[in-house]
């Protein structure tokens, strides 16, 4: 048997990621009033992509409409598409509960149910599916262990969820997220009603689901689109101004109210 | 540009840029003094080097500190960020000039030169060039300027390569000189060191105004670099 060897080192590859939703021209109107202005922007799996911009710039309109939160809401209504896995999802002919299957969302403020830390989870897996009682109980568990939560409730599972701490209820929405195993991952200002220490447990988090999720946060903490995201879009009165690599944006933005945004020069 | 809306942070950004300048201003007297000290023979002035070395070293330190409060304070980003990372990077630059300036002065110490000295003399003016449009580069924020710095430093390599052939063929024609001029040759290797740090001061200059980082490119590259930045900033 004979084999090439070669001193040479083998070259490190660096993977492409895969387009996950492909925004093209979004518009979206409250009514007749017309919030995004044709958005086009490319989300990539598994990676981190942050949206950032001032209050009202229509970030968190934007990121509502990757699940079609808007179809809950009289007068809302997009154009435009939002490709995902082939198929447009603002399409109405789309199910917005097979989307909402697959594209889960965390809010800014932590949101349990009015149940047990256990029920929290299970109510989502028993909506979605017909799963045994012991399939249930081990998807509960698999959840709040990728949410990073396990260790500190496994004892107290029968407990109401709202007697938590802020930031382990939003790992526990985030458990219940996970549960229901969707592909993409919507987080609006998920840390803004946390502390500094549950800030970076839910950072450190999102650093961790990336692998196997991808994760779209709409964030005010530049530090943390910094710090968490593998892309950037910075939004303004509406429009996707700009939308790079995020080390790309933080060091050297090309626009110049990118620049003023994010150093601060606004207003 | 625009006002920061928190206005300490433009008083920091600014109070970094002035002390950059001073440290510049201070290195360069020094590297001046050390040069003529030589060229003139004056241990005096030699000693005065030396010992406003520490001056710079001090500064360097003040500027660091001023720089990491700043970092803690402002968590600078973009065209902020860049000009804190490139004052940190100028500061070492401009403490390792003065100490060149320094072991010149040492030389000039040790040593009663009766070698001429006048090959010598040509560097002193490429170099204080160089300083000058360091000095102007940053002062007005000018990749264009600091792209001449770089493009000039060519001059001051050339300077010391004639100086090294002259000292070879001295040391042939009076090998009891050799001591004299391989100190001198040491001196020459100094000056052109200092004008290889204000090169890289001028490349921290453009990456500070433009981003576009120019290390360890070619002239040719630079050139098309910073042609392509004239051209975005007309569209």
């Amino acid at each position: 048997m004979s084999a090439t060897t070669t001193d040479e080192e083998p070259m490190p590859t660096k993977t492409t990621p895969q387009v996950k939703m492909s925004v093209r021209n979004l518009n979206f109107f409250y009514g007749n009033k017309q919030v995004l202005f044709g958005n086009t922007l490319e989300i990539d799996e598994h990676q981190v992509t942050a949206f950032i911009g001032p209050s009202g710039c229509g970030k968190s309109t934007h990121i509502r409409t990757y699940n079609r939160m808007f179809d809950l809401y009289k007068g809302h209504r997009t154009e435009g598409e939002i490709i995902m896995d082939g198929r447009n999802i603002l399409d109405t002919k789309e199910s917005s509960l097979d989307l909402r299957h697959h594209v889960g969302m965390i809010f800014q403020k932590p949101t349990p149910f009015p149940m047990s830390i256990f029920d929290n989870i299970a109510y989502g897996l028993r909506l979605h599916g017909s799963l045994s009682k012991s399939e249930i109980e081990g998807r509960v568990e698999k959840a709040l262990v990728d949410a990073a939560l396990w260790e500190e409730v496994k004892d107290a599972l029968p407990h109401p969820g709202t007697s938590l701490s802020g930031g382990q209820q939003q790992r526990l929405c985030i458990a219940r997220a996970l549960a229901i195993e969707p592909q993409v991952i919507l987080m609006d200002e998920p840390c803004s009603a946390l502390d500094p220490i549950a800030t970076t447990k839910i950072e450190e988090l999102i650093s961790e689901l990336k692998g196997r999720f991808t994760i779209v946060i709409v964030t005010h903490n530049m530090q943390q689109a910094a710090r968490v995201s593998d892309n950037t879009a910075f939004f303004y009165l509406g429009k996707l101004v700009e939308f790079s690599r995020t080390d790309v944006m933080f060091s050297s933005p090309v626009k110049q109210e990118t620049e003023d945004y994010i150093a601060g020069r606004f207003g | 540009m625009n006002a920061h809306t928190f206005t300490q942070f433009d008083e920091d950004l600014d109070y970094l840029h002035a002390e950059i300048l001073k440290m510049l201003k201070l290195t360069r007297r020094n590297t001046k003094n050390a040069i003529n000290a030589l060229l003139n023979g004056d241990k005096e002035k030699a000693e005065n080097v030396i010992a406003a070395d520490q001056i710079v070293n001090a500064l360097e330190l003040h500027i660091d500190q001023a720089a990491r409060l700043l970092i803690v304070h402002h968590q600078p980003v973009a065209s902020d960020l860049r000009a804190v990372f490139s004052a940190l990077k100028m500061t070492t630059e401009l403490e390792r000039i003065s100490d060149l300036a320094a072991c010149i002065a040492k030389v000039t110490r040790e040593i009663d030169l009766t070698t001429s000295t006048s090959e010598l003399a040509i560097m002193k003016p490429l170099l204080l060039n160089m300083f000058r449009l360091t000095r102007e580069s940053i002062k007005q924020r000018d990749p264009g300027l600091a792209a001449q710095v770089i493009s000039y430093d060519i001059h001051l390599n050339n300077s010391y390569s004639a100086v090294q052939r002259v000292m070879h063929s001295m040391m042939m024609e009076n090998p009891s000189q050799t001591t004299q001029c391989i100190a001198l040759t040491n001196v020459a290797k100094r000056i052109e060191r200092a004008g290889d740090h204000l090169k890289n001061i001028a490349q921290m200059v453009i990456y500070m105004t433009s981003g576009q980082e120019v290390r360890h490119i070619d002239a040719d590259q630079l050139a098309a670099l910073l042609a392509e930045e004239d051209d975005n900033d007309e569209t």
